[in-house]
């Protein structure tokens, strides 16, 4: 507790409220993992959004001639697939897709499970009904029940989306629901009753800032996980179509010259982990930086552009 | 002595508590009793103590008072009026008279609002405007002996007792007539203690506060409290002047609760208090019907397992709740 009298004893001029973002960015620029992260996921978001402009040839065109050929290949960086098309155009336009169908679905699920799982765990008897709501969705294999989510829907990018959110769900309610759990029991929150503040003010006020990191960092690992069972359905004919380019549809396409041509299949595999690496590195730097315990340290002992 | 007037009237209540199984169908599984029938009153100005081990139901009778807890039943009556018939909206407005300190300072602030943002937010609940709060968290802070330039830090910045001096900040903010003091110095340093009731008792004087000060220590008791009350497994056995229960204990009960505070004995060795407290804490009723601390009272008699004693007034303002003090000596 030394540390705490030498830091309030000195009265600095400091800045008058650092907001949570000041720390995100600092956390972030300050920790080099997470700043290659970072880097990815603007890097793909970028080439998503600039698709058109930058990809070499559209999407779809065929060069039968050039079959298989790859990478390496003379104006063909990245190779050919077995219809011909260029790979490196196909990875640049379906990051559109494979991003929207792999971040869309987490965000929409946590802005479900968020309220779901506070308003649970604040209300005992509501709870129980929510949780084995839960549970009977928790009973099937993600894949499974997207899979059966997505049939009764019918195909489409929208109908896999809805599956997606409604496999999600259970999976971020469940984290949402115990730390919320947790965090009612603490002083803290029966203080805020003792101060006359309004039940759902107590929840979506004073205890969702602490419950939202985990939910935050859970939803950044779980993006991996979406955007493969995504290609899953893709690739069962219940998401995205072909031919239209998606990382997950080009995985699986290649699947069957995967001795023939291993980077058909291997590329577009590749680029999949990177997305997932990337989102999952920030994940954890994002939990450090939002935790007002460890993140005093961040902005400290990590001399970053941003920090001081 | 009834020139000052009653701010807290509390008549009879009881809570039990009671442990469900089952999901949907709930059933008790068992069940204790926390506070069993205590009546108490305290008086404007007053500092009432209230002592007992662990699980006697004093947090729980102060939760009750905050209508944190719902009694099961019985009255609590502030100022005149019984809180427990207020609707939501009257409790509301009420709060602002009634607050609380806790034992763990750094549990009882939001980890994720800066000082100045806890402290701020009853103020805002009840309407005040962000500019007019902030210089009230300003004023308050300087209250409670804190520098309000660092009020942007957060909570966990802090050490227990500079904590437990916001917790006091937030809880004077609506500028409540009495404040239920949860144990507020039992996680402190000893030499932290003393400064946090120094700072208490001025802010007593100062705002002209009643408090009821919930804790196991007896030697704090009869230091800072006018009155105390000795309460074991929900029931109350004894009240008087804080000097007086601890110079002349009546109940056998306060007479061992007061040998288990720990010291050293001439020859150096502990003196075997640990032992005496878990008998205390471990002792079994021995029947529904009779006193409840007859399974390890040293005096205990016939009439002891028979019937409970109910609190009777002997000399002034004692009251002890034993049956060798209800009925003529032997």
């Amino acid at each position: 507790m030394t540390a705490v009298s030498e830091t309030i004893a000195p009265a600095k001029p400091m800045p008058q409220r650092r907001t949570n973002l000041y720390f995100v960015w600092c956390g972030v620029l300050g920790d080099p993992v997470a700043r290659v992260a970072a880097a990815i996921i603007i890097l793909l978001v970028l080439m998503a959004i600039f698709a058109p402009w930058i990809a070499p040839f559209p999407p779809n065109e065929a060069n039968p001639a050039l079959r298989l050929m790859p990478p390496g290949t003379e104006g063909h960086l990245l190779g050919l697939d077995n219809q011909g098309r260029d790979i490196l155009s196909r990875i640049i336009h379906g990051s559109q897709l494979t991003l929207i169908s792999g971040i869309l679905p987490v965000i929409l699920g946590a802005a479900i499970s968020i309220p779901l799982g506070l308003i649970g765990a604040w209300y005992p008897r509501l709870g129980e009904v929510i949780m084995r709501v839960m549970d009977v969705l928790f009973a099937f294999p993600m894949a499974l029940l997207a899979i059966m989510l997505a049939a009764l829907m019918g195909p489409g990018l929208v109908n896999m989306m809805i599956a997606l959110v409604i496999t999600l769900v259970p999976y971020n309610t469940r984290v949402v629901y115990a730390a919320a759990r947790q965090e009612r029991e603490l002083a803290y929150v029966e203080a805020s009753r003792a101060m006359a503040t309004p039940d759902l003010k107590i929840l979506f006020v004073e205890m969702l800032p602490n419950v939202v990191a985990a939910s935050i960092v859970y939803s950044c690992t779980i993006v991996g996980a979406v955007v493969i069972t995504a290609a899953g359905l893709s690739f069962l004919g219940l998401g995205v179509q072909p031919p239209i380019a998606e990382w997950g549809i080009m995985t699986s396409e290649g699947r069957s010259f995967v001795f023939v041509a291993p980077h058909i299949a291997a590329i577009p595999g590749l680029a999949i982990t990177l997305l997932v690496m990337a989102f999952n590195l920030l994940g954890d730097s994002l939990r450090d930086s939002l935790d007002p315990k460890t993140r005093l340290t961040l902005v400290k002992h990590r001399p970053g552009p941003g920090g001081g | 002595m009834n020139a000052q007037k009653n701010l807290i009237d509390v008549r009879g209540v009881s809570k039990t508590f009671t442990v469900k199984s089952g999901t949907f169908f709930r059933k008790a599984a068992a069940s204790t009793k926390a506070v069993n029938n205590v009546s108490l009153t305290i008086r404007k100005g007053e500092i009432l103590g209230c002592v007992g081990g662990s699980g006697s139901g004093k947090s729980t009778l102060g939760r009750m008072i905050m209508r944190l807890i719902e009694p099961d039943d019985g009255a609590i009556l502030f100022d005149g009026t019984d809180l427990r018939t207020l609707s939501p909206e009257a409790m509301r407005q009420y709060r602002k008279r009634l607050q609380i300190v806790f034992q763990d300072p750094l549990q009882s602030l939001n980890p994720r609002r800066t000082v100045a943002e806890n402290i701020a937010r009853p103020l805002m609940n009840f309407g005040t405007s962000p500019a007019v709060a902030n210089r009230r968290v300003d004023e308050l802070l300087e209250l409670v002996g804190l520098d309000p330039r660092q009020s942007y830090r957060y909570p966990h910045e802090y050490s227990g007792g500079q904590c437990q001096r916001i917790a006091i900040a937030r809880a004077l903010a609506l500028e409540p007539e009495f404040l239920f003091l949860d144990e507020p110095v039992s996680a402190l340093d000893v030499s932290i203690q003393a400064q946090i009731l120094n700072l208490l008792s001025e802010l007593q004087k100062k705002l002209d506060l009643t408090f009821l000060f919930v804790s196991h220590d007896l030697k704090i008791v009869k230091q800072f409290c006018d009155r105390t009350v000795v309460m074991y497994r929900g029931c109350m056995l004894e009240t008087g002047t804080s000097e007086e229960v601890y110079r002349d204990p009546k109940h056998p009960f306060t007479r061992d609760f007061l040998g288990t505070v720990l010291h050293v004995r001439k020859d150096s060795r502990w003196e075997q208090a640990a032992e005496r407290a878990e008998d205390l804490e471990s002792a079994t009723r021995q029947s529904e019907a009779g006193c409840i601390y007859a399974g390890t009272c040293a005096d205990r008699f016939q009439r002891c397992r028979e019937a409970a004693p109910a609190l009777t007034e002997i000399e002034g303002a004692r009251h002890v709740a034993c049956h060798l003090y209800s009925q003529p000596k032997q």
